[in-house]
């Protein structure tokens, strides 16, 4: 009887946990991006890309930003 | 068997379904916000999990029909219970209202959980945007909008320098997790007003509630979700009313 007693939590603690280890282990990790800035330089000059410029061209040397 | 024994034996088994429920459920509530700070908020995980919940759940909702059409229906007319006497349609509807019962609270827990979640989660990423973002060129302190969850441009206005802002996958997850979470926490009890509603008539076999109701009743239940929305994400207004006539076209058109 007593054996009884204390199987009986244990299966019942089981399923909840069984779900949860389940799900941790079978999903998929993607790496996360952390918030922060950057900004568009330019390959041929290095100059940042200023306000109401070309988003295509640098204003500075007329290089191809993509 | 008797009428008192097949009886009891019914009411028994409905309230064992109920405790189980209920005592899965109340572990859940309790260990998935602690998955969900164990595992830094990755709202896959925690989307997985609910559904292997969910899942258990239901099939222990699903076992009051399937009994009910399996075994207990027969045994009462066995018992001299006449097939849809009122006695027995007494006893059919005692599982339809458990049914039913359970089938509310488990849209509740699953809407509360999910919104202690996407609490938790806006929290640490209003955190993580009131922190001190600089210029990339020139290091000065850049404005960042604390109520807008994706990438934008932010122009120094020292050296005017274009620089991008990225928020970050937590901040993203709050479009893409929180804020739904949120709406449906706000509009739930419309929502459960709703299925109510829907429940008499399918208890009654009849439009106790006609459809021009039930779509007012819907009506608010979207109303009182898509204004939450609006209130974490103010960008939202501007489709606020195509979004509401959308949502309602999912139960007028089909």
């Amino acid at each position: 009887m007593e054996e009884n007693n204390n199987e009986k939590p244990k299966k019942e603690k089981n399923i909840l946990d069984d779900i949860l280890a389940n799900a941790t282990a079978s999903t998929k990790k993607y790496e996360e991006t952390n918030a922060g800035l950057e900004t568009k330089k330019c390959n041929g000059c290095g100059a940042a890309r200023p306000d109401d410029t070309d988003l295509q061209y640098c204003d500075f040397c007329g290089n191809q930003f993509y | 068997m008797s009428f008192s024994e097949t009886q009891n034996r019914w009411n028994g088994f409905l309230k064992k379904i109920e405790d189980r429920f209920k005592e899965v459920l109340e572990k859940t509530e309790a260990a998935l916000p602690l998955l969900f700070e164990a595992t830094d908020f990755e709202t896959t995980t925690f989307n997985n999990a609910w559904q292997g919940i969910y899942s258990q759940a239901s099939d222990l909702i699903y076992k009051i029909d399937d009994v009910w059409y399996e075994k207990v229906g027969e045994t009462f007319e066995d018992a001299g219970i006449e097939f849809n006497s009122n006695q027995f349609i007494q006893e059919r509807n005692k599982g339809f209202y458990t049914k039913f019962d359970l089938e509310q609270k488990l849209k509740s827990y699953e809407v509360k959980i999910f919104a202690e979640a996407a609490k938790m989660l806006v929290k640490k990423v209003k955190d993580t945007l009131s922190e001190d973002f600089c210029c990339t060129q020139c290091q000065a302190k850049l404005p960042v909008k604390d109520n807008f969850f994706r990438s934008y441009y932010s122009t120094c206005e020292y050296c005017q320098t274009v620089n991008t802002f990225e928020p970050g996958t937590k901040a993203r997850n709050v479009e893409h997790f929180a804020i739904h979470a949120l709406g449906e926490e706000a509009a739930l009890e419309h929502y459960l007003q709703y299925e109510q509603l829907k429940f008499q008539n399918y208890l009654e076999d009849r439009e106790v509630n006609g459809k021009d109701h039930l779509t007012m009743q819907y009506r608010k239940y979207v109303e009182a979700y898509l204004k939450k929305r609006i209130e974490i994400i103010p960008d939202y207004g501007d489709r606020y009313e195509k979004d509401l006539e959308a949502k309602i076209a999912l139960v007028t058109n089909y």
